[in-house]
């Protein structure tokens, strides 16, 4: 299992665009792939728009991706890039 | 499991505003266009009334009241997305009629949308209507060109979220 934290930088939160990125960043692998809120200890899946927009998760919120799988070092080093790269 | 497992329903999807219908490739927004958010269509809104697509339940209202998922009866996880980039109003404009776990019925209304003061905000008011567990590269056909709010159908779908031609 490999994880790591991200601390939403976004001021609008993990909106539509944002969650977009995760879901296809996340769909290249085969590692199952969850995201944990901080503040309310809510799940999401990773591969699915729907689950990851429903965290609802707003600017300065923690959140824990948490990768188990055969791929599973790729997968946190492509998501932890992608955090810090493309969602600012 | 099977997404489509309901026997009973047909998945029509219902033009969520008055106004013409485009096919999402033409939104002006690549993360709709591109089809990474899943596939669909979407409207040109003429008139600030938005229904739902689909008989289902509300998932979630996104924080800034522009965005709304419907989990359909027949297994479809529908994002009903208002205007481009409206995130950055935050609420302004937006009046939910619904809320996270509602039931709802194609046709029931959604949001009351203030069209003129998003357009006056500088946003392109296009709702784009996506189906996020259908690939985006999924090809289909809506109908396009004027459709009614809640009541013209758009896009109908078999079971296994094929085209029904």
């Amino acid at each position: 299992m490999e994880s790591f934290v991200y601390r939403v930088a976004d001021k609008v939160g993990i909106h539509a665009r944002p969650a977009g990125k995760i879901v296809n960043a996340a769909k290249e692998f085969s590692a199952d792939i969850i995201i944990r809120k901080k503040s309310d200890g809510k799940e999401a899946d990773a591969k699915r728009l729907f689950s990851v927009m429903s965290l609802a998760a707003s600017c300065g919120e923690e959140l824990t991706f948490i990768i188990s799988g055969e791929d599973e070092a790729a997968a946190a080093l492509a998501l932890k890039k992608l955090c810090e790269e493309a969602l600012g | 499991m099977s997404l489509f497992s309901s026997s009973t329903s047909s998945h029509k999807l219902l033009s969520v505003a008055d106004g013409e219908v485009i096919p999402l490739s033409m939104v002006n927004d690549e993360a709709f266009s591109s089809g990474m958010l899943g596939a669909g269509f979407a409207v040109k809104p003429v008139k600030g009334v938005v229904y739902s697509p689909v008989d289902g339940k509300v998932m979630g209202v996104a924080e800034a009241k522009h965005a709304y998922s419907i989990f359909s009866d027949g297994g479809l996880e529908i994002l009903v997305h208002i205007g481009l980039d409206t995130v950055h109003l935050g609420g302004r404009s937006f009046t939910p009629t619904v809320k996270a776990g509602d039931e709802v019925r194609a046709g029931d209304v959604i949001a009351h949308v203030d069209l003129a003061e998003i357009k006056k905000e500088g946003y392109d008011t296009v709702i784009p209507v996506l189906m996020s567990n259908i690939d985006g590269s999924a090809k289909l056909s809506p109908r396009l060109g004027y459709a009614e709010g809640g009541r013209t159908a758009v896009l109908k779908l078999t079971h296994g979220g094929k085209e029904e031609k």
